[in-house]
């Protein structure tokens, strides 16, 4: 990332918490103090939902949210998940990619800003889930784009939080545990407070756990009472979609009120034809259901705990973050764990990360520098970054595509590591270096995500025990550059940028040599060809078919046949609709 | 041996004395920081970071601390206790032993102790060390390996399943893990587990090659304890399809192996099964592999043969002792010949007394067992022959006394038919 330049007539400093359920945009006043900027609707938090009206309009918040029952197969929800996947949502007949959703969002939000500022809007820093992957995160700037916003930095959401939190206690040394249980996801930030400087120490998260679950949970149990009181079974969501939703909704509601009262009454009638759900929760109903996701939460908190090399006694502060960490089972059992009460100070969970995105989007401007208040991040690599490599166990036995770590989980950002290795045989091809992103914490690359590969020409025919030099460069925005070359003749080297995404997404394009020699590459070639010869037609069919097009080509060298075959049918759907 | 004091050490970086306490080389590092731009200066915020890594984490900062010290002392030390390795381990310890005092964090000399302590059959002390190294390391899958080895042996098999378990999470390819997950399941009979485990290991690649040799081995020998024959046929067949050419003989060594450990458990019979398993696999014509396995197919009939007569309650005395000596004692020939004798003149003595008995269980032994080599047959023919002669002097004896007495006593017919046909055997 280019450090911003002094600009004197910069645009206001914006800070946007892009939620799954849930968004919100601050601005920063002239004091440094972050503040939320209503919408059109008069929200401050806005849900996360799109629809597309039979007219062809486009509503996005709670308008959407209230249409969401009679428009239930119009509306977009929820789409953060699928961020930098590949996947699609439909809206009426339309298809759209959830990067297009959330840049109804953001323009939504930037609409209400330049109304509230009046004056034009264009830098801005975005929150995103700690856990998320660099494709999610390159869609997320993507989405930004293409609503007109320059992304000065994503900054990660319990490190917002954590800002938010910060700025009112600027001369505190603490150790601060962020608990972020949002709509999707879970994280979980340990960092260090030392006057004004934030160290986040780790970051570890469940990005399969969130209020979505939760919902969920509510809604299997809601359709069982309705069994229990009606004796008929619900027919599955995908037959009533109607139905679906009105439980979804009421679900929503019972949990929020679950979180103050004991029980609450739930009546729906007409649920299906004449039938009615009328039934009592109580919150130990609610706490069954929850038991397993629970466990899970307490293990990322511990794992966190453990990565930090901090126990429970030396954490000064815990602050719950998100919608879900409203709900009181997961309130008691953190207190319970630590022997420490919650943070609960004036910061309102949904409120937080925006505000604390505003407050980022001042540092990246050195606003707090010229108020003599000093705020520092030193933020960390959410991943494991490394290279495929051959790893000799026995004599005579190899283990391929072995992952050899070149970028530790947690290593502060910039990191630059070199490492050398050995070429195993005499080669006369070029040596092909690829580089992964870990996912788990296992050893084989075939666990993990394939970022690229840089071919390093072969030096000799015989070039056995050849050391190579493998160097990456992270950056704090993301780019990984990498570099390999010979030892013994280092003027022979390679050299890779790479924005760490999804390929065709304007950062790194999958080198032709690259996917057309993979084993798949037969079954996607021609529509390839074809989606290729659409874009170079119609430059702007770019966003949609070629980006399908690069998913697939990721899927190729992936060596994923199911995923191929799934996006080449996406990319033929999208390619029929030009037709 | 100080090294070079001109030299940066990590404590120069953060600008903090040796005897920093952990809270100034946080405060020193955060004040640098602050001066510094990451940004602007990644190489030198990877110092401060690396530094400040470092000297925070008690085991990584004696780790650096032991090194500078006695880094080159503890080198020389354990070089020589390396050599001192094979000739004299006890000297090899004592070295260890004082490099580990003198540099207690540092992992060189402690992966060595393991290793020895490992051989010594210390292996309280080596788990104590292996542990240690994995707090260190711990995506190490060689130290996980060695750790689950040390328990197993120890007789922890739960605990030693748990570290097989995380280790094959960091790696689900692991050989050795496989191969000793397999041997826990096995020995507390957990076998659809076993199927499993081996089937996902075998899946994992979806084509099966010569890397699922070892799955499919170890799977062929679940099936065959399980006495599931179909499954034999079938797995024995996919195994001997993924031996390459080139490879019969890593194979064949493998099932020798194989083979092996069910005789020592005293499994003949599942290695007699394994060895047909394998007999299709084209191995050289008078290799020694080949003889071998023709050896090991003969040798392990006959051990069956003899185990099961072993079981056999009907089998008493010194008729049993004799046949266990010729069927299992593997000892010397010498030792081999005397036992034989003491059990011939046992048997003797038996005869002296009834060799009515001698003959049924003999007779027993020819109708009960029929596979036996020449070996045997010899020895079974001229055990028949003398307890023959002995009946017959017995008899002879009788009837003497009978006719001086008079009288006519008939020998039963049945008892005659027996005698016949045994001798008519031979």
């Amino acid at each position: 990332m280019n450090v911003p330049a002094k600009n004197p007539t910069r645009g206001p400093i914006i800070g946007i918490d892009l939620g799954t359920s849930t968004s919100a945009i601050a601005f920063l006043t002239a004091e440094g103090e972050p503040e939320l900027i209503p919408d059109l609707n008069g929200d401050t938090i806005v849900p996360s939902m799109v629809q597309l009206l039979p007219d062809g309009q486009l509503v996005v918040g709670s308008v959407a949210k209230s249409g969401a029952v009679t428009y239930h197969d119009r509306t977009a929800m929820e789409v953060k998940r699928l961020m930098g996947t590949g996947e699609t949502v439909k809206l009426g007949k339309k298809v759209f990619f959830p990067e297009e959703i959330g840049t109804e969002i953001l323009k939504h939000l930037k609409q209400a800003a330049e109304t509230k500022l009046n004056s034009e809007i264009k830098q801005v820093v975005i929150s995103v889930p700690a856990r998320f992957e660099n494709a999610a995160r390159e869609a997320t700037r993507k989405a930004a784009e293409a609503a007109g916003l320059e992304v000065i930095r994503l900054i990660n959401e319990p490190t917002a939080a954590a800002l938010s939190y910060g700025l009112g206690h600027l001369a505190d040394q603490s150790k601060v545990l962020v608990f972020d249980f949002g709509g999707g996801t879970l994280d979980v930030t340990v960092l260090e407070m030392f006057e004004g400087i934030l160290d986040i120490r780790t970051s570890v998260g469940d990005d399969k756990l969130g209020g979505k679950d939760i919902d969920e949970a509510l809604i299997n149990l809601l359709r069982d009472k309705f069994k229990e009181t009606t004796g008929k079974k619900m027919p599955p969501p995908s037959r009533d979609r109607k139905a679906a939703q009105r439980i979804k909704e009421e679900a929503e509601v019972v949990k929020k009120s679950l979180s103050f009262a004991q029980s609450i009454e739930v009546n729906l009638p007409n649920l299906i034809t004449t039938q009615s759900l009328v039934c009592t929760i109580t919150r130990d109903e609610l706490d069954e259901q929850l038991e397993s996701m629970l466990m899970r939460a307490m293990s990322v908190v511990n794992e966190a705990l453990a990565r930090a090399r901090l126990k429970w006694e030396e954490i000064d502060v815990i602050l719950p973050i998100g919608g879900s960490s409203r709900i009181p089972m997961f309130r008691r059992a953190l207190e319970f764990a630590s022997g420490k009460s919650l943070y609960s100070g004036s910061l309102n969970p949904d409120e937080a990360v925006a505000l604390g995105a505003a407050i980022a989007a001042g540092i990246e401007q050195d606003l707090y520098q010229q108020q003599q208040k000093d705020i520092m991040i030193l933020d960390v690599s959410p991943h494991r970054l490394g290279v495929a490599t051959i790893k000799q166990v026995g004599t005579e036995q190899y283990i391929e595509d072995y992952f050899s770590e070149l970028i530790p989980k947690d290593a502060k950002l910039p990191a630059i590591t070199k490492r050398d290795y050995m070429t195993l045989s005499d080669g006369t091809g070029p040596i092909a270096i690829r580089i992964y992103e870990a996912v788990t914490t296992g050893n084989l690359c075939r666990e993990h995500r394939i970022i690229s590969e840089l071919a390093l020409r072969a030096l000799n025919v015989e070039s056995k025990d050849e050391p190579i030099q493998v160097e990456f460069r992270y950056t704090l925005d993301g780019t990984l550059e990498v570099a390999a070359r010979y030892i013994s003749a280092p003027m022979v080297q390679i050299d890779g940028k790479f924005i760490l995404d999804a390929p065709g997404a304007g950062g790194a394009e999958i080198p032709q040599d690259i996917w057309r020699n993979a084993p798949l590459a037969e079954l996607a070639l021609p529509l390839i060809e074809q989606a290729e010869r659409q874009v170079q037609e119609n430059p702007e069919l770019r966003s949609s078919i070629g980006e399908m097009a690069g998913f697939v080509k990721l899927a190729v060298i992936q060596n994923d046949e199911d995923q191929v075959r799934k996006r080449l049918d996406k990319l033929t759907d999208l390619l029929f609709e030009l037709t | 041996m100080e090294e070079k004091s001109d030299e940066t050490t990590l404590y120069d970086t953060l600008d903090v004395s040796e005897s920093a306490k952990t809270e100034e080389i946080q405060r020193a590092y955060f004040r640098l920081v602050r001066l510094c731009q990451p940004q602007k200066d990644p190489e030198y915020y990877q110092e401060l970071n690396h530094a400040r890594e470092t000297l925070v984490d008690p085991q990584r900062r004696g780790e650096y601390d032991q090194t500078r010290k006695n880094g080159s002392r503890v080198r020389v030390l354990v070089d020589q206790a390396v050599r001192a390795l094979e000739r004299d381990p006890q000297k090899a310890l004592g070295l260890l032993k004082s490099a580990v005092t003198m540099a207690p964090d540092l992992p060189r000399p402690r992966q060595f102790m393991a290793q020895l302590l490992m051989r010594n059959k210390d292996y309280a002390l080596a788990e104590r060390q292996y542990r240690w190294l994995l707090r260190r390391t711990p995506n190490d899958e060689a130290l996980r390996c060695k750790l689950a080895r040390c328990l197993l042996v120890q007789g922890k098999a739960p605990e030693a399943e748990q570290e097989l378990k995380a280790l094959l999470a960091l790696n689900e390819a692991h050989y050795d893990a496989q191969l000793l997950l397999a041997r826990i399941y096995r020995s507390q009979g957990r076998t659809e587990e076993l199927i499993d485990a081996l089937e996902g290991a075998i899946f994992m690649d979806e084509v099966e090659n010569f890397a699922d040799f070892n799955a499919l081995l170890q799977l062929l020998m679940v099936y065959i304890q399980s006495g599931d024959t179909p499954s034999v046929e079938e797995t024995s067949l996919r195994l001997l399809n993924v031996i390459p050419a080139n490879k019969s003989q890593l194979a064949t060594d493998a099932f020798f192996q194989t083979v092996e450990l069910f005789f020592r458990e005293d499994h003949f019979n599942w290695g007699h099964q394994l060895l047909l398993a394998i007999q299709p696999l084209p191995l050289p014509e008078d290799s020694p592999a080949k003889t071998r396995r023709e050896d090991l197919i003969a040798w392990s009939a006959l051990q069956q043969e003899a185990q099961s007569l072993e079981r056999d309650t009907l089998l008493q005395g010194a008729i049993r002792s004799c046949f266990q000596v010729l069927y299992r004692d593997r000892s010397s020939e010498a030792i081999r010949q005397t036992r034989m004798s003491t059990a011939f003149s046992q048997l003797q003595k038996e005869y002296e007394v009834d060799p009515r008995q001698i003959l049924q269980q003999l007779a027993y032994l020819r109708n009960e067992y029929p596979l036996i080599s020449a070996n045997q047959e010899k020895f079974l023919g001229s055990l028949c022959q003398r307890a023959l002669q002995r009946q017959v002097f017995l008899q002879a004896q009788q009837t003497a006394r009978v006719a001086a007495a008079a009288q006519q006593p008939a020998l039963e017919p049945r008892r005659g038919g027996f005698l016949d046909r045994l001798a008519g055997a031979r």
